[in-house]
């Protein structure tokens, strides 16, 4: 039984392969995209539990693509975490401007990060009141 | 008649002051030269009582004279520009340098009518050259349409006021350098500011980039630690490849940065030799075969038959094509075909490397050779690469003097262009240029007294001067002081290969402290050395390496240090700076010159007029250091430590040998050998910080010192350094006339004079520095490190 759909937004196909196998590790179903555009159309499409979300990437870059998530009423709610490489302070601030749930910078810890989705699933879960095992 | 010429004509003396007084007044209110020009132009037709002035300055470049032209009664002056003829009357003022006056009765070279002017030509007209000190600047030519004798209070009234002439015109002349010497900081401020933000923009972009491969190997490892343990877990392998590919990307980013700022700050000489370009292709396709293969991808390579050899470093040009065919191949579908194709195009040979992908969108085309820039492959995701590929293809072209454009189309594929020339010719031509050092027997007797002066002033047994050949690809010994001449005929070096060939690659020094402890040099033989250290710095001409100082055999036995390569930096500045300077033509007064500076330091050093402990060295360095000198100043305080007191041999009867109390002329000539120094050193020497230091190494804190009676902070802190390290030295060590005394006994002396003849603060730094240095190597305080690298470890 999944704990949940995360989608798995990177150019770089080793961390997209590497967040598959951790989140899949964990109970986790993941969905992948490879750029900005793809994502938005698996949001659409296939109605993901949260996005992890990188921020440098070709066609649409990750803060557009959060910001259209969080300005769609439909997906509004679905938790966004950005994974990026830019760790500066007005970069962070930029992604909570518009709209991100959290904020992790590379290089990171898979663990920390599957602890991080767990602690953001299990609240909005419990928020819905749907408990889950 | 000169009593009723006077009225007339010249003005009485006291008229003459009180124009005066209102020309001074003018000129200085006025700013343009035009204005100062025309002020005065008025001011001397008025006191000369002439018809005609002008004021015309030398164009220093072409002869030229540039000015105006002015006659009484019409306002404004006419701009003048003319080539004097050589016998002419100007000719003459120019070539004598003299007042010379031209009276119509006198019907010889006329020629006054050079100047063209306007109204009756003159009947007597004077000319007067414009000096500065010895600088001839132009003339003045004053004319009287009637005939005037030229008396001698005249002639002083025109010489008074030639010289006021001279006067303005140089303060306009001071002033304009200013001008132009302040926009050119501006200018170069500004240059250094950009070039700072490209630097930080780099390091920036760099570092972001990095994170990428760092990301994946942090990423992988940690998983793979975190599911060690786990019996169904069996993607190890899948795991350590990523890591190890990653790490390898990350390497290949290090190497393409570092590759890139050393073609940037140009300290990565091309290593040139005529290459066949098919062979230089063939070699790059063996490289990037896999990936080729990897895409059953053709690679159809045509070379035309009439390219001749072209001028180029193999390793860069083999790069470019490397760089050029890994890129073609990762934007291309697959089964496609690469195309290479050279000719000849002009005088340049035409490369072109073109292939059948995706095409690159024609707003994206003139950002594709900048550095991390990257162009989506079509495929999505992107995992190898450095996105300093074609930065690097880019910067070696134009190392090579070439260009290089994209031409591309969506869907089409795309075609780098680019044409390098078939010579090398700045390098060649500077190489060639330097020919005459090694073979013109006075060049090559100042080449061969630098090498014996640097071996005196190092204190080292063997010493050479390597210089590259003409392809800049090995080195050949040219000059040596302490090696038999079958091991300088014998002795070639590759450029990159062993200690020379390695500084001539980096054009950076280098410090070998034990050869046998060093990883990179331990393998190579050195036969010759009989100790294990060494040190090699490039020499530099025309801002290129051109070749290596190597020295060896340190007479104390003991290993080179950071200091002595900081020595032998500044040393090697000094001879490259006197070897550029023979290298433009220079006249037999420069070759002697030059000769008789290198004489004078190496006959100071014999005679030990020059202290030599390696300890004085060393204390004036660590003072220097604990007193916050400027890193530039503790530079060539070494130096200036080992050659300030050359002017001593100037001195006849060298009255430092006896303790006799000097005569008058003695304490003069002795107080004089400061300026003596500085005047046999000047050939060696245009770095004004080092003169201003020789010559006040002998003031005194309480202004009784000599030659100028400076005192306190006046007085530079180098010299003051140099002061009481200079007396340290003669007391310890002791002089002919003096025995020497304790370390103790000759601080407790210098403290004694500490104040009035010594700073204070250095008496007591160099109290500290002894403390501190107790029996050993001085510690070097701070993070002062010496320019260059440092090899292998001292056990």
């Amino acid at each position: 039984m999944s704990k949940g759909r995360i989608l798995v937004v990177d150019d770089e196909i080793y961390i997209v392969h590497i967040l598959d196998f951790s989140l899949g590790m964990e109970g986790y179903e993941v969905l992948t995209a490879l750029d900005g555009e793809q994502a938005l159309e698996r949001v659409r499409s296939d109605k993901p539990d949260l996005i992890v979300l990188d921020i440098m990437m070709p066609k649409l870059d990750g803060y557009e693509v959060c910001r259209a998530v969080k300005s769609n009423p439909e997906t509004r709610n679905v938790p966004v975490i950005l994974l990026s490489a830019k760790g500066r302070n007005v970069d962070q601030k930029m992604g909570f401007d518009v709209g991100a749930d959290d904020y992790i910078t590379k290089p990171f810890s898979p663990r920390k990060l599957v602890e991080r989705i767990n602690a953001i699933l299990g609240q909005t879960v419990s928020e819905r009141s749907t408990p889950s095992s | 008649m000169n009593g009723s010429d006077a009225p007339r004509g010249t003005a009485t003396p006291f008229r003459v002051l009180d124009r005066l007084g209102s020309l001074s007044f003018a000129l200085q209110a006025a700013t343009d030269p035009d204005t100062v020009f025309h002020a005065l132009a008025e001011h001397v037709l008025d006191i000369a009582g002439a018809d005609q002035f002008a004021l015309l300055l030398l164009n220093d470049e072409s002869g030229d004279l540039e000015g105006y032209a002015y006659e009484r009664d019409r306002a404004g002056g006419r701009r003048v520009l003319l080539v004097p003829d050589q016998d002419g009357f100007l000719g003459q003022v120019l070539r004598h340098e003299t007042f010379l006056a031209h009276e119509a009765s006198d019907a010889s070279r006329a020629g006054p009518d050079e100047i063209g002017w306007s109204g009756d030509a003159p009947a007597t007209l004077v000319g007067m050259p414009l000096r500065i000190g010895t600088t001839l600047l132009g003339l003045t030519v004053v004319g009287y349409r009637r005939a005037r004798p030229v008396t001698s209070r005249r002639r002083r009234t025109l010489l008074f006021l030639a010289d006021q002439i001279g006067m303005a015109v140089d303060r306009l002349r001071v002033r304009e350098e200013l001008h132009a010497s302040a926009r050119s900081l501006d200018e170069a401020r500004l240059a250094l500011r950009r070039m700072d933000q490209t630097k930080s923009d780099l390091i920036s972009v760099v570092s972001h980039e990095m994170r990428t491969p760092l990301t994946a190997i942090k990423a992988y490892t940690e998983s793979l630690l975190d599911n060690l343990g786990r019996p169904s877990f069996d993607m190890q392998e899948k795991f350590l490849s990523v890591i190890n590919e990653e790490a390898d990307r990350l390497t290949r980013m290090v190497n393409d940065v570092l590759d890139l700022s050393r073609m940037d700050s140009g300290r990565r000489r091309l290593r040139v030799e005529p290459l066949g370009i098919p062979a230089v292709v063939e070699d790059a396709r063996l490289t990037v075969e896999p990936t080729l293969q990897q895409k059953r991808l053709q690679l159809r390579v045509t070379v035309s038959d009439d390219l001749p050899p072209v001028e180029a470093d193999f390793d860069l040009l083999k790069q470019v094509f490397v760089n050029l065919l890994h890129n073609a191949a990762k934007f291309s579908p697959e089964d496609r075909e690469i195309f290479v194709r050279v000719a000849m195009h002009g005088d340049q040979a035409r490369f072109e490397v073109e292939d059948q992908g995706h095409g690159i969108p024609t707003e994206k085309l003139p950002h594709v050779f900048e550095r991390f820039y990257r162009v989506e492959d079509g495929g999505g995701a992107r995992t190898e690469g450095t996105g300093l590929g074609l930065a690097i293809v880019k910067s070696v072209v134009e190392l090579h003097g070439g260009a290089i454009h994209v031409e591309s189309e969506v869907g089409r594929g795309t075609r780098f262009v680019f044409e390098l020339p078939l010579h090398q010719h700045g390098f060649l031509r500077l190489i060639r240029s330097l020919e005459p050092l090694f073979v013109q027997p006075e060049r090559r007797n100042v080449l061969q007294q630098c090498v014996t002066m640097v071996a005196e002033v190092m204190d080292a047994g063997i010493v050479s001067f390597m210089f590259l050949d003409e392809t800049g690809t090995s080195l050949r010994v040219q000059a040596a002081h302490g090696l038999d001449p079958d091991t300088v005929a014998r002795t070639q070096v590759r450029v990159g290969d062993s200690i020379a060939g390695w500084v001539a690659h980096h054009g950076e020094p280098l410090l070998v402290r034990d050869i046998e402890s060093s990883r990179r040099f331990r393998k190579m033989s050195h036969p010759q050395y009989e100790t294990k250290s060494l040190l090699a710095a490039p020499i530099l001409i025309a801002g290129e390496t051109v070749g290596v100082v190597n020295v060896n055999n340190k007479s104390d036995g003991l290993p080179f240090d950071e200091d002595d390569l900081r020595l032998l930096v500044a040393i090697v500045a000094r001879v490259s700076a006197a070897l550029e300077r023979l290298h433009h033509q220079p006249t037999e007064a420069d070759i002697a010159a030059t000769l008789s500076s290198l004489r004078a330091v190496i006959r100071a050093r014999r005679q030990r007029l020059i202290p030599n402990t390696r300890r004085s060295f060393k204390l004036a360095t660590d003072v220097a250091r604990r007193l916050s000198l400027p890193e530039d100043e503790i530079a060539i305080l070494g130096y200036i430590a080992r050659v300030h007191d050359v002017g001593m041999l100037t001195l006849e009867n060298a009255p430092w040998c006896s303790s006799q109390v000097w005569s008058e002329r003695e304490r003069r000539d002795v107080e004089s050998h400061p300026q003596s120094s500085i005047r046999l050193l000047r050939p060696l020497e245009s770095a004004p910080k080092v003169h201003e230091i020789i010559l006040a190494h002998h003031e005194r804190m309480d202004g009784e010192g000599y030659p100028r009676g400076l005192r306190g902070e006046e007085i530079p802190l180098a010299a003051r350094i140099l002061a009481a390290v200079d007396a340290f030295e003669a007391l310890t060590a002791g002089r002919p006339y003096r025995d020497p005394v304790s370390d103790a006994e000759a601080l407790a002396e210098l403290r004694r004079a500490s104040g009035t003849q010594f700073d204070p603060n250095v008496v007591e730094a160099l109290a500290a520095a002894l403390d501190e240095a107790g029996d050993a190597r001085p510690p070097s305080t701070g993070a002062a490190r010496p320019t260059g690298r440092t090899e292998g470890v001292t056990p």
